[in-house]
């Protein structure tokens, strides 16, 4: 009756007194707000496991890299109709001139809802004049918008943009830089360097401010932005400055999951969501993404060949089907959909790889060495040694490719090593007999803009055919 | 109170004058006062009314005169007076038969004789709501409303029963609600409709231009429904009224959807499949029973000779047949109502005892509604009326049963072979989607429990209960002051509540699955083999609504009347939910369960060993509050009943979230007048059209959308994951933002004959809604995605009403007919921002495009079969090809065609009546016009896919040689499946279809007995109806109803018998 009382006088006395702004002051839904504390755009980062840490931008190049096939049975039967138009993958899987119909509802180019959100929380908190007690936590919520900027700007620069080449990238386009909330200014794409450089700008502030390790395997921390600038420079050919992140990052974080401690006969081996793995950086994922569904892809037969017997990473990566079909189940997300985090095993990688390119290879083996004693049965491994740099670095690769399986990573490193000259690839799929072609240097590397935002945004089409 | 009664003499004008007359005015035959009865002394030009009970008290100077009583729909009567007269008249007036049609139209606001009214208004009375039989109110207004359109066309499945929706004439948004605001007695009413027990409905108005509903403003752009319940009646003794009815439903025709194959050809499908080795031999894959024989056989594991007996009982079983006989039933509902009414001169009530119960089509569904009411007037002063009422529904249900499409359990239904009992009645299992049989059959020499699921078993073991509860308390007091004034406070409390119970018996395969699914490689359970209880969470709605009205109505002289309101309302609707729960272990004797368990673990699975973690029940609780605060005048003016001016203004505001202060509100405004041409001296036609008024209006209603915002709006919550507070972008705001708003134009033109043998009314209407709101095709390059509108188009909606009405026969053989033709067309005038380029959006969403209705559907022309394979003839750059990748590759939005709109543009019903005496026949014949649909089909392939093969009947109508593209359009079936064929074939003109139908919605029998004070009863009536009786004739050849285009089956006809028994 109270509520009653209260609602009679109040509704009475507005009626009459019209001071009806006071009475419709109440917010409609308690849950909701406009967001304007340092909380609230934390929170906006956090929102992780359904937009920020999921979804990643790696789509085309998982679906286009090399690490799985599918059945002719199976492309004949896609799409199944499964809520939206789902047959690009089609078309990407066969690396098509057109990929997009029109119409898709979520592709790599969504990645963008991320940056929109990132964008929203660096105008926020620019807006906001923290006293001394709220600055720490302004950075981080700041340097944390800052880090996913970056990623999503790297991860869809790796798809719709072409290699970093230091010579041409001033010439080349890149990606559209949004960089404010403003929806309405008209962004033309940027050049190849200027999208580099925002990507570095952005990963060199959030590495200053971001704290050394997360309280959440979601939260981006120094470990994880040293670690996602060591990609950056790995793409762009930089290897002393590679080196330098990546050494940073395993500096603050350099655990190794040994593989001789977990089940790894298990259907998922490692934990759901990378809880209690130490090797985890930043927990990202790719949402099962229809073609390549773990109930319909084989891995590459050569690829699956290149395990050793006694590599752990056999039973912890795949599982073979009664069907015959070996499938991928080494996802650190812990089930049937795919890392594309960050992680202490790349790290070392990364490394190795740069300090076989300048020159020390010891130092190199060493990396290799202990990242491998990890994989391998216990007692089981022999130390590499005494390898000239060309085999070093080949082999190096090769660990990259039995390391960072399903995790998009493959595409990268196609692209940067074809780019390269040294260690050129030529992709190959067939289908109904058909044998599709993806050659070192071909435009079809580039994928294109989904049509949607070439016919709002009037951007430059990547060229293709 | 005391002090009130001392000024109430010195508020009277007419205290003034020495003599006066007094008296009171009834009806003759009721003896109800009849209030608001004009009185006129023929010396003195000064124009009285009664008030609430019927009383007068004019001033009188003396001598002889004669008063004259009048009252809208009686004969006027004229009585001398003198000073040495009686002390107090008694008038009692008599109905008058001839204008026994007159319409008292309620808006909610105010009630004003049709014949006065400007605006535009349908009115539904109580004979016409009782002349059809359903427990839903909007039931009984398809077929006998003007104006009110029911599109079912979202109605797929077998849901043909559920929520059509409803347009007054037209769309008049795009991305809004489009459904007309529905208002219950005084004010807006957001539950169900179905919540209200139409035997306690006395009329029902539809508001249908802006002069009409402008008075409800900002909500009031796509029409208002006002529904107005019963009350008691002033100075009757009492009535007890008993009404009940009977209504069979039949059987749903599982025969008339086409997207089915009988069991002997998706056998040979599937034998042809097996052999090609499409089905992967696992446990977590779902194979067909029939390639289950052929491995058995081909392992080896049963003889050809049982082979043989079970492929030939697999052949004559049809899954249709088993679903009739074992899932579904004669539906009946029954109804009972009993109500008593009746009053004093200062004391009335109307009390109401209602009880439904509705035995599902479906077995083992059903459902019960009880509703109670209590209705009080009271006018304890002269010029005082308070009026209370209650309303109590308590309703039930049990969704226990399986429909033919719930087989399956989801994704891929039941193979037509598939039994659900053998020859005796056992239940049968069938094969889940996600498990394979021969896995699921082995499971208890795993150690596991029996993980078949036979459906039979289960509609037994099922108890699924659902309830709600609605209250309604409304108080409201009239004050009538001075000349003329009065002042009305209305106050309603709204709760609504809803709950839902599942159980599941520790046997059900619920249950079973659950555990199965969660036995740990070691053989530990996780979830125990026990009762599931789970509770969903309980939501409640508090409403309070609160108004204060001052109206003036006085007529001054002879010729000018002025009837005016001003007033505001408040109201506030809180929504809440409560966390809901899941109780495992369930010991349904004990009312016991148990909820320690480890919800955080990710536990293995079986059989494809994934790592899950155990079902919670969510936990998530919201609390929603609506504000809204209004301020509205009406005002209108009729000068010698000839012509009428009106006007209304309001100012709307609600708390929504996000926007800056002054734009929480928005001013909407009508004008209209009428012109009653035969009143004129000069009216030429008095004797042959005693009746003619033309009638304009203009004015604005609105549309509001809650979810849009000015500002970035977020939404905060928990992430059970990470354990972190985290926030999801709800709109990244849009600065720009306004209220969308309907500019209605109305003309209309009213006639009668003589006698009214042939009245109705033309109506040309012509809405035009600017700023529309929808989704704006952004780049997606901003990073917005979905639920981002914007104000960026205008649309015309424009179509005429006709309503005419003929007495074909008078006299004690009586035969009415009414006839509806309603017209509604929409186009999109403007559309500020760029438009959808992509095909897709054009072939499956509503693309609004300038100078096209929103309706359109678009087709990929269709050029016929090609004679040589019997694939779909295309053209690429005028060349035949047979590359259906690059044709629809290259298809765009120009190439399409426009195949026509979804929704009919012409609509309507004849209704006749006949009647003898007591007996009346009526039947109502219903017509839509103007409409296409797209029809289902097969394509190339589709009967292959797997997992979920497509069937449809036109398998058997594929081109098979050449010369077969003469007489099909269905494409040979020879080829593999591709979905750009597909998709080419299935977006094509060939299977456009015009929606064109006559259709018999009904007929009705009653036969009305009236005492003569001989029988125990005042009056009997006794009726039959009948509905969804068929199609009488449809333009397309396909068999479908075009009403129900996506459904599995047409609503199945009814049947009811009732009486309605007065004392």
């Amino acid at each position: 009756m109270n509520t009653l009382a209260r609602f009679l006088w109040l509704a009475a006395g507005c009626c009459l007194t019209a001071c009806g702004n006071e009475f419709l002051e109440v917010k409609p839904d308690q849950s909701q707000r406009i967001p304007s504390t340092i909380a609230d755009y934390q929170a906006m980062m956090d929102y992780s496991t359904n937009w920020m840490n999921s979804g990643s931008g790696h789509e085309l190049g998982f679906i286009g890299g090399e690490e799985f096939t599918i059945s002719d049975e199976r492309w004949d039967s896609f799409p199944v109709d499964l809520g939206g138009p789902v047959t690009y993958q089609k078309h990407a899987y066969i690396w098509a001139k057109d990929v997009f119909l029109g119409g898709e509802t979520t592709t790599d180019w969504t990645s963008y809802t991320r940056v929109l959100r990132t964008n929203i929380v660096l105008d926020g908190l620019a807006a906001i004049r923290p006293s001394g007690s709220d600055l720490m936590a302004w950075n981080e919520a700041r340097a944390t918008a800052l880090f996913h900027r970056a990623l999503n700007y790297y991860s869809m620069a790796q798809l719709f943009c072409g290699v970093y080449d230091p010579a041409t990238a001033s010439g080349q386009p890149g990606m559209p830089l949004r960089l404010s909330a403003d929806l309405t200014t008209p962004i033309p794409r940027s050049t190849l360097q200027e999208t580099y450089d925002c990507i570095l700008d952005d990963l060199k502030h959030a590495s200053e401010f971001l704290p050394d390790m997360a309280t959440s395997v979601f939260r981006p921390s120094k470990a994880a932005a040293f670690a996602l600038l060591a990609r950056v420079y790995l793409q762009m050919g930089e290897y002393q400055l590679a080196l330098e992140s990546a050494d940073r990052s395993l500096h603050i974080n350099g655990a190794l999951l040994d593989y001789n401690g977990i089940a790894v006969s298990a259907r998922y081996p490692f934990p759901v969501y990378g809880e209690g793995n130490p090797e985890i950086l930043l927990m990202n994922n790719l949402t099962n993404t229809v073609i390549s569904r773990v109930t319909s892809h084989n891995i590459l037969p050569s690829l699956l060949a290149s395990y050793e017997s006694d590599d752990l990473r056999i039973q912890a990566f795949f599982y073979a089907y009664s069907d015959g079909r070996i499938t991928f189940k080494g996802s650190y997300r812990g089930s049937s959909q795919y890392f594309t985090g960050l992680s202490t095993g790349e790290m070392y990688l990364a490394r190795a790889e740069c300090y076989t390119r300048l020159g020390q290879a010891d130092k190199a083996l060493a990396d290799v060495n202990h990242l491998l004693t990890h994989r391998y049965v216990s007692g089981r491994y022999t130390a590499l040694a005494g390898m000239e740099t060309d085999e070093l670095l080949q082999r190096v690769l090769l660990e990259r490719r039995k390391e960072l399986l399903f995790r998009g990573v493959r595409w990268e490193d196609l692209r940067r090593l074809n780019h390269e000259g040294r260690f050129q690839t030529t992709l190959e799929r067939t289908i109904g007999g058909k044998t599709y072609a993806l050659p070192p240097g071909h435009p079809n590397w580039t994928w294109p803009i989904p049509p949607e935002a070439i016919i709002t945004g009037g951007y430059q089409q990547n060229e293709r055919h | 109170m005391k002090i009130l009664f001392l000024l109430l003499p010195a508020l009277c004008l007419e205290a003034v004058y020495a003599q006066q007359i007094t008296g009171r005015v009834t009806d003759k035959e009721t003896r109800a006062p009849l209030s608001g009865a004009t009185l006129k002394l023929k010396h003195v030009n000064t124009i009285h009314k009664t008030d609430a009970l019927g009383n007068f008290r004019i001033p009188f100077s003396g001598g002889n005169d004669t008063l004259t009583a009048s009252y809208v729909g009686y004969h006027d009567v004229r009585i001398p007076v003198t000073t040495t007269g009686p002390a107090r008249l008694e008038i009692r007036m008599e109905t008058d038969a001839s204008v026994l049609d007159e319409v008292v139209v309620n808006t909610g606001y105010y009630s004003v004789a049709k014949e006065r009214a400007t605006g535009s208004f349908t009115h539904v009375s109580q004979e016409m709501l009782d002349r059809s039989v359903g427990t839903n109110i909007l039931q009984r207004l398809e077929g006998v409303t003007n104006g009110l359109q029911f599109d079912r066309n979202q109605l797929t499945g077998e849901n043909t029963s559920g929520k059509p929706e409803l347009r007054v004439r037209g769309l008049s948004t795009i991305e809004g609600n489009a459904s007309p605001l529905i208002v219950v007695d005084n004010f807006p009413y957001e539950n169900d409709l179905s919540t209200l027990n139409p035997n306690d409905i006395l009329e029902v108005t539809i508001l249908k231009d802006a002069a009409a509903a402008s008075i409800w403003g900002a909500r009031a752009g796509n029409g208002v429904i006002v529904i107005t319940t019963k009350k008691g009646t002033f100075n009757q003794k009492a009535k007890l009224s008993y009404n009940t009815n009977f209504n069979f439903s039949d059987q749903p025709d599982l025969h008339y959807n086409q997207g089915f194959l009988p069991s002997g050809t998706v056998m040979r499908i599937q034998q042809e499949q097996f052999e090609r080795g499409v089905y992967p031999e696992r446990p977590e894959t779902k194979i067909p029973g029939y390639a289950e024989l052929l491995i058995l056989r081909r392992d080896g594991l049963i003889s050809d000779a049982e082979f043989a007996a079970r492929e030939a009982e697999m052949g004559r079983a049809d899954i249709r047949e088993e679903a009739l006989a074992h899932l579904y039933q004669t539906g009946l509902s029954q109804s009972h109502s009993l109500n008593i009414s009746g009053g004093t001169d200062r004391y009335s009530y109307y009390v109401a005892a209602n009880y439904d119960k509705n035995r599902s089509m479906v077995m083992r569904n059903e459902g019960n509604r009880t509703s109670l009411s209590m209705v009080n007037t009271f006018i304890p002063l002269r010029n005082l009326k308070i009026s209370s009422g209650i309303w109590y529904t308590a309703s039930g249900s049990r969704s226990n049963g399986l429909t033919h499409n719930a087989v399956g359990l989801g994704f891929s239904s039941a193979d037509p072979y598939d039994r659900l009992a053998d020859d005796h009645g056992n239940p049968l299992p069938i094969t889940q989607f996600g498990l394979r049989q021969t896995y699921a059959a082995v499971a208890v020499d795993n150690g596991l429990l029996d993980w078949q699921y036979r459906p039979l078993e289960e509609i037994a073991l099922a108890d699924n209960t659902a309830g709600n509860q609605e209250i309604r308390v409304s108080t409201d007091a009239g004050y009538s002051f001075l000349n003329g004034f009065s002042a009305k406070m209305v106050y309603q409390y709204l709760k609504h509540a809803t709950s839902r119970e599942n159980y599941y018996a520790p046997e059900s395969y619920y249950v079973r699955n659950l555990v199965n699914r969660y036995t740990q490689p070691n053989g530990t359970l996780v979830i125990p083999n026990g009762g599931i209880l789970d509770r969903s969470n309980l939501t409640e709605s508090h409403g309070h609504s609160f108004r204060v009205q001052l109206n003036y109505d006085r007529t001054f002289g002879n010729n000018h009347q002025v009837a005016a309101l001003v007033g505001a309302e408040g109201q506030e609707r809180i929504t809440e939910s409560f966390p809901a729960s899941r109780l495992y272990d369930y010991n349904k004797d004990i009312l016991g369960g148990n909820t320690k368990y480890n919800y955080m673990e990710n536990y293995v699975t079986r059989p494809s060993g994934e790592r899950v973690p155990i079902h919670l029940a969510s936990f998530l609780t919201s609390r929603y509050t609506n504000r809204s605060l209004s301020y509205f005048s009406n005002a209108s003016y009729s000068l010698q009943g000839k012509y009428v001016v009106s006007g209304s203004a309001r100012w709307d505001g609600s708390n929504l979230l996000g926007v800056k202060a002054n734009q929480r509100g928005t001013v909407l405004w009508s004008a209209g007048t009428s012109w009653n041409l035969s009143e004129e001296a000069f009216y030429p036609l008095r004797a042959s059209l005693p009746y003619l008024r033309f009638r304009v209006t203009y004015g604005s209603g609105g549309n509001i959308d809650q979810t849009q915002s000015h500002y970035p709006t977020i939404a905060v919550g928990r992430n059970t994951t990470s354990g972190l507070t985290q926030a999801d972008l709800l709109s990244p705001g849009n600065p720009y933002l306004r209220w969308e708003q309907v500019n209605t134009l109305n003309t209309g033109v009213d006639w009668g004959t003589r006698n009214n043998r042939i009245t109705g009314s033309i109506e040309w209407f012509r809405k035009n809604a600017l700023h529309l709101l929808g989704d704006n095709l952004m780049d997606p390059t901003t990073g917005v995605s979905g639920n981002y509108k914007i104000n960026y188009a205008g649309m015309v909606t424009g179509g005429w009403d006709v309503q005419v009405n003929t007495v074909n026969l008078a006299g004690p053989f009586r035969w009415e007919t009414n006839w509806l033709v309603n017209h509604a067309r929409n186009r999109i005038t403007e559309f500020y921002v760029p438009v959808s380029k992509v095909l897709y959006h054009y072939l499956n969403e509503r693309v609004p495009v300038a100078g096209r209705s929103l309706d359109v559907i678009y087709a990929i022309p269709w050029n016929g079969l090609r004679p040589d394979n019997g694939l779909p003839a295309i053209y690429q750059d005028g060349e035949l090809t047979e590359n259906y990748q690059t044709y629809y590759q290259q298809l765009t939005p120009e190439d399409l065609y426009v195949a026509g709109v979804r929704v009919p543009t012409t609509y309507g019903s004849v209704r006749n009546t006949v009647s003898y005496r007591g007996l009346s026949l009526s039947f109502v014949v219903g017509f839509k016009a103007g409409s296409v649909f797209r029809r289902q089909s097969i394509a190339p392939g589709d009967e292959y896919l797997f997992p979920g093969p497509t069937y449809h009947t036109d398998y058997f109508k594929r081109w098979q040689q050449p010369g077969d593209e003469q007489f099909t359009d269905v494409p040979a079936g020879n080829v593999p499946f591709n979905s750009y064929l597909k998709d080419t074939y299935r977006y094509s003109g060939a299977l456009i279809s015009r929606g064109d139908a006559l259709r018999l919605q009904d007929v009705q029998v009653s036969y009305v007995v009236r005492s003569n004070g001989s029988l125990p009863f005042s009056s009997l009536r006794v009726f039959g109806y009948a509905r969804n009786l068929g199609i009488l004739w449809r333009a397309n050849k396909a068999g479908i109803d075009p009403d129900y285009p996506n459904a599995d089956f047409p609503a199945p006809a009814t049947f009811a018998v009732g009486a309605q028994i007065d004392f």
